[in-house]
């Protein structure tokens, strides 16, 4: 009877961790540091935009423009750093990623147009930006390699993008449970409706939200240009795609208020372990995406079926 | 009453269609009696090799006296097989095209050999398709020149290499890798890993390091476009590897770049501008009638070279 | 003819929109030029049908662009060798089974729709890369191509293909017995539970249809591309739903009309046509794409649809009760 509650939390974790045993056994390398390392690293940037995605999810939306505004980043920082310099280009990165959330969230709230909707035309609208700002070149950084200590500076020999994560979480993690912002971002994904009616500024929040996935995914994009020191309008195509699956499994559920940010993180690492396992394997990845969608598809009718069968009990 | 939403998409889209107009992708000539147009429909044009095509395809069809008319298929194949058959319709004199998927080819030869406009491909592949003539680089070529270059300036060691490939799609490009594969594992070198990065420079990158992990003996790595090879090259440098050979393909700038700062070895070079001006040349003729001299009589196939290029070459 | 008139804006806005064209652009004073926009109407028309009877139940499949990929690697791969018929039959069957296994997820899970098959798209796509090996696969044969490809009096097969199975829809949403149920359950599924409608038996067959139509879009591209690539359509499911949004079809449910779905797939192809006639750069073309999205779904009212679409969900999954109580 009180599995249901077990599985909604606990669920990930198990998944997850049956998942490293498998490739542990089948690839030893992987529980090497350095492939730990790697592997966290690698994770970092879905990871940091699933956490500013769990937000949304719990509240009930869903911003699909996060690749793009990915990508108007690294345009951003390529151009500007050879300009002016890496701290005021980082600012900028930053002030537009603010921008582009707060557009996302004024066409939600003031024109009335469905989160995934709006979010669909604005992931078309601000990589159409990233063509137009880069004339369809790639920008490199190869000479001005400041932005390097986004991924290769290290604290502690911990490299930068895993510190950035933790960060994040650790920051987000007290958000959400201490926060008068999360609690209004859970009630109006338990019921939009009565969180109005009780005088919540449902639309200031949902704008807020949407500034907090653009930002997050603002930071992925500093990271990504410091691994590749380039600039371009393709770069993450998908990656909504990515972090929207990883939030989900994490145990995130669209219609309950309910966020699982610790769960988001462990999936989003679940997930990068498939990849890399079958990567170390040398296996097509065309199987990680089966797993992938299999995973995904088991763990949201699990979940389902828990939910139906507490339903009965009660 | 008529919806006022319907009215108003219609109303908008007509007065952006009217001001964008003005913006058209023709290249006009002041000629009075304009030869005809030349279309040109090309793969994707937010990659810079398929740009340096475009340049050349519109400087030969411009200098030739032709009307340009560009359409761009944006890596789709729908999108290729509507757009040419737009292109169609509007009586182009020639087609070149440079597709995204060569076998989704057929249905635009058909329409427009029916129309009697004569088709050129340019690069990728034909499809099996009944082109009229196809310009290719040579894929296989070029990847045999990596693994010379490989073969010549490794070091003493594992020998031990790995092939990072494009998107299995790009039937042509493929072969690049298995160019490089057939030169080296003649001589004793094994190749450890194949992957395929689906052309995708942040794949180059992650896939290299999972690389790095599952064989540190690696001594060298061929990428089968530039944009995988330089993010292979990035992965080396933040995984402290700079012992590592890294060869691309294609001749980017950004490859260029890296190659000269050094963290990248090689590149084999391919001509896209050229091969750009060649096709209008061989639409020119089929044009007026006259029969074109070809590497490949039964494939209808004309070769452009593709060029090593090392840190030497580079000024 | 003044009350046909009424309400149907979507054709009114064709017209229009062809007026302006034939005015403004030589290139569409040739008949050809029109065919071409029937033509490519016809494969997302097609799908279109399927959709518009699963936005009537307010759900939206979003899978449908993985299953034609999937559905036209397979049709290429076995026509040639067991011929026509049996190809439509089996991929038909195919279409049939996967929206059985996303109306499951949907009616009897209770998953939303949106992220079940959002999922099933991953599965569907995967299925099709590795059983293509990611290489497209060709059938060039004429008497396959004709479909996609040819003209029948001058007008292309597909769309004569597509008009029929636009009626064929529209009859069965409103003259059958089924049609109603679909449209009941989409006005509300509290009311058609409780009138005796087996809600849960009419949300799978709803997500089969989409399956079918979608098969038979898939075989029609197949047709017309003569090769199929696992991802050739992705993110088509977008434009599918836009389509149907377009012609009127409300994603609050309950309402919807076949040919306005077809009027809007019309118009679709032609805004497509239409930039490429006039030259517009690429870029522009796709923020054109985004404010098309933008302004079919904006009439969604003040709540988040979606949301909503939820909390019915949840509400209505109330399983009969065991008891009575005496």
């Amino acid at each position: 009877m009180k599995y249901w509650n077990l599985w909604d939390r606990a669920g990930i974790y198990i998944i997850a961790f049956i998942t490293l045993i498998i490739f542990a056994i089948l690839t030893p390398n992987i529980l090497t540091i350095t492939n730990i390392v790697n592997l966290l690293v690698q994770v970092s940037i879905v990871a940091i935009a699933a956490a500013g995605m769990t937000f949304a999810l719990t509240s009930g939306s869903f911003d699909f423009s996060i690749g793009s505004t990915l990508s108007l980043t690294t345009c951003v920082l390529a151009i500007n750093i050879p300009r002016i310099g890496l701290f005021l280009s980082v600012v900028l990165a930053l002030a537009v990623g603010v921008i582009l959330g707060l557009i996302n969230g004024i066409i939600i709230t003031k024109f009335k147009v469905q989160t995934f909707v709006a979010t669909l035309a604005t992931m078309i609208i601000y990589r159409g930006l990233s063509s137009i700002y880069t004339h369809g070149q790639d920008a490199s950084l190869i000479n001005y390699r400041q932005i390097k200590m986004f991924s290769n500076g290290e604290i502690l020999f911990i490299p930068a993008p895993i510190i950035i994560t933790i960060f994040v979480y650790i920051l987000f993690y007290l958000i959400f449970k201490y926060s008068l912002f999360s609690l209004f971002v859970r009630s109006i994904g338990s019921n939009e409706k009565i969180a109005r009616m009780i005088g919540l500024n449902v639309d200031r929040t949902i704008i807020y939200i949407f500034i907090m996935t653009a930002v997050t995914s603002v930071i992925g994009g500093i990271i990504q240009t410091s691994q590749l020191l380039t600039g371009n309008a393709k770069f993450g195509v998908g990656f909504e795609l990515e972090v929207i699956t990883a939030t989900i499994l994490g145990g995130t559920r669209i219609s309950g208020g309910k966020g699982n940010l610790w769960g988001t993180l462990c999936a989003a690492i679940m997930l990068g372990i498939i990849k890399n396992g079958l990567n170390l394997l040398g296996i097509s990845d065309n199987y990680q995406k089966l797993i992938t969608g299999i995973i995904l598809v088991l763990a949201l009718s699990t979940s389902r079926i828990m939910e139906k069968e507490k339903r009965d009990v009660v | 009453m008529i919806k006022a939403r319907g009215f108003l998409i219609v109303i908008s889209l007509t007065l952006a269609f009217t001001i964008m107009g003005c913006q058209a992708n023709t290249g006009k000539v002041a000629n009075v009696a304009s030869k005809g147009k030349i279309g040109f429909s090309v793969y994707d044009m937010q990659y810079e090799y398929f740009q340096s095509m475009e340049k050349g395809t519109k400087q030969g069809i411009v200098d030739l006296g032709y009307d340009y008319i560009l359409h761009d298929q944006k890596s789709d194949q729908t999108q290729m097989v509507s757009g040419s058959q737009d292109l169609i319709n509007q009586d182009i004199a020639a087609l070149i095209i440079c597709p995204n998927n060569p076998e989704a080819l057929g249905p635009i030869v058909e329409a427009a050999h029916a129309k009697k406009i004569p088709v050129i491909v340019d690069d990728i592949g034909g499809g099996n398709s009944d082109y009229d003539a196809i310009v290719i680089s040579d894929n296989i070529g070029g990847g045999r020149m990596a693994g010379k270059y490989a073969i010549k300036n490794i070091k003493a060691g594992s020998r031990e290499v790995a092939i990072i490939k494009v998107e299995p799609s790009a039937t042509f490009a493929v072969r690049r890798g298995e160019g490089f594969k057939s030169e080296v594992t003649a001589v004793g070198f094994k190749v450890v890993k194949e992957l395929s990065g689906h052309s995708k420079q942040e794949e180059g990158y992650s896939i290299m390091k999972d690389i790095i992990t599952s064989n540190p003996k690696i001594q060298a790595v061929f990428c089968e476009n530039d944009p995988m090879a330089v993010g292979a090259a990035q992965a080396c440098i933040d995984s402290k590897r700079k012992d590592i050979m890294i060869i691309g393909f294609n001749g980017d700038k950004i490859a260029l770049d890296a190659i000269k700062a050094g963290i990248m070895s090689a590149t084999i070079k391919q001509s896209p501008y050229e091969m750009g001006k060649e096709t209008v040349s061989l639409a020119n003729k089929l044009i007026k009638g006259e029969k074109i001299k070809f590497d490949d009589e039964k494939k209808k196939e004309i070769y452009i070279s593709v060029k090593l290029i090392t840190k030497e070459d580079i000024n | 003819m003044k009350s046909y008139l009424k309400g149907r804006g979507i054709l009114v806005s064709l017209i229009l929109l062809w007026m302006i064209f034939f005015i403004t652009n030589e290139n569409f004073r040739r008949i050809d030029s029109y065919m071409s926009i029937l033509r490519e109407a016809s494969f997302v028309g097609v799908a279109a049908i399927g959709m518009t009877f699963c936005i009537i139940i307010k759900a939206m499949d979003l899978s449908i662009g993985a299953m034609i990929g999937l559905l036209a690697i397979i049709t290429l791969s076995i026509v040639g060798k067991l011929g026509l018929i049996t190809t439509i039959i089996i991929i038909l069957i195919f279409g049939a089974i996967f929206g059985l296994i996303n109306g499951f997820l949907y009616a009897k899970l209770g998953l939303p729709s949106f992220i079940a098959t959002l999922a099933m798209s991953y599965i569907y796509k995967a299925i099709a890369l590795i059983y293509s090996k990611g290489r497209p696969i060709q059938f060039s044969e004429k008497w396959f191509t004709v479909i996609g490809n040819g003209n029948f009096l001058g007008i292309p097969v597909p769309f004569i293909i597509f008009i029929g199975l636009t009626i064929l829809g529209s009859i069965i949403l409103r003259k059958t017995i089924l049609g109603r149920q679909i449209t009941a359950t989409g006005n509300s599924e509290k009311a058609s539970y409780l009138s005796g409608i087996d809600v849960s038996k009419v949300k799978i067959i709803v997500f089969v249809l989409v399956g079918i139509f979608t098969a038979i879009a898939a075989i029609l591209i197949s047709s017309r591309l003569w090769s199929a690539t696992a991802d050739m359509k992705s993110g088509y499911e977008f434009d599918v739903i836009a389509v149907v949004v377009l012609g009127g079809t409300s994603l609050k449910g309950g309402k919807g009309n076949m040919f306005d779905t077809a009027v809007a797939s019309v118009f679709f192809a032609s805004i497509y046509t239409g930039m490429n006639m006039f030259h517009i750069g690429a870029y522009l073309q796709k923020i054109v794409e985004g404010i098309i999205l933008v302004v079919a779904f904006s009439r969604g009212g003040g709540v988040q649809i979606i949301h909503s679409k939820l909390k019915e969900n949840k509400l209505t999954n109330v399983k009969k009760p065991r008891r009575e109580y005496k």
